[in-house]
């Protein structure tokens, strides 16, 4: 299900009006950077995934039925939210997979920002 | 060794009202953004002639791992989130979801048929279907127009 992210270029994928910012856990390995974004109510093609000028910007449109609520605490709005990528990642391996209404993005480090072990020499 | 804290949703509200802030300052105009309540599974009941439908938001939660009560009168969802397994040497950089156990009970505006009550999954909303008692279903009522009124 993991697919490479599309860099494009359209001035912006986000219609006007008012989102919800999804929460996001971020962690780090060795060799990436992992986010975990919850969406819930989006399906995966209503998902969007821009990368430009080292942001990230992803937004998910909800689905929207067209019932009588009687009681409701969801907001009924789509989400959005920017992340300011660092210099190193290499942007052109960036992919994404959705599962349950969570967003699962990887984020590869150049070979440069990946920590290596030194070697320590003792000299006698 | 994994260097990963455990912290409640709560801890992180202050981060969250902060970065709304700057979403503010930074944001598109006319564009509102809202945070999100700790209250959690977020749900909606939704109400029809027959039958209520309760939806959860579960986002990241997987179908064996949530568990689902019902009487006539209430519906209880309860589980859990399992924190992600990750590699060793894995940092924690930033924590806003939550995890652990969690239950809700959800008192329903009608009396339903516990028996028939069926729920579904969906892209991390949990739907459930309660249909209402026979005598709690809504009916039309016939009205008669009583054209010659007798003497």
């Amino acid at each position: 299900m993991t697919e490479v992210v599309n860099r494009f270029r359209e001035t912006s994928i986000i219609p006007e009006g008012d989102y919800l910012i999804p929460v996001v856990d971020i962690y780090e390995t060795k060799n990436e950077i992992g986010l975990l974004i919850d969406m819930p109510g989006v399906a995966k093609d209503d998902l969007k995934i821009q990368i430009e000028n080292k942001e990230l910007i992803i937004y998910g449109k909800i689905r929207k039925e067209n019932d009588v609520i009687y009681y409701t605490e969801r907001y009924g709005l789509d989400y959005y939210r920017i992340f300011t990528l660092p210099d190193t990642i290499e942007l052109d391996r960036i992919a994404a997979k959705m599962e349950n209404g969570t967003v699962m993005i990887t984020l590869p480090k150049e070979e440069r920002a990946r920590p290596k072990e030194i070697p320590i020499t003792v000299i006698e | 060794m994994a260097v990963i804290r455990w912290n409640p949703f709560t801890e992180f509200e202050h981060v969250r009202s902060e970065m709304d802030q700057l979403w503010q300052l930074a944001g598109s105009e006319g564009s509102r953004l809202v945070s999100r309540r700790d209250t959690f599974p977020l749900i909606e009941i939704i109400d029809h002639p027959d039958h209520l439908l309760v939806r959860a938001e579960l986002a990241g939660i997987k179908r064996e791992d949530i568990r689902l009560y019902g009487t006539y009168n209430k519906v209880t969802i309860e589980g859990e989130r399992y924190f992600p397994s990750f590699p060793s040497e894995t940092i924690q950089l930033r924590n806003e979801r939550s995890y652990g156990q969690f239950k809700r009970e959800i008192e329903l505006p009608s009396q339903i048929d516990n028996n028939q009550t069926t729920a579904k999954m969906k892209d991390g909303i949990l739907e459930i279907f309660l249909p209402k008692r026979e005598k709690e279903q809504q009916k039309e009522i016939e009205i008669i127009a009583e054209e010659r009124i007798d003497p």
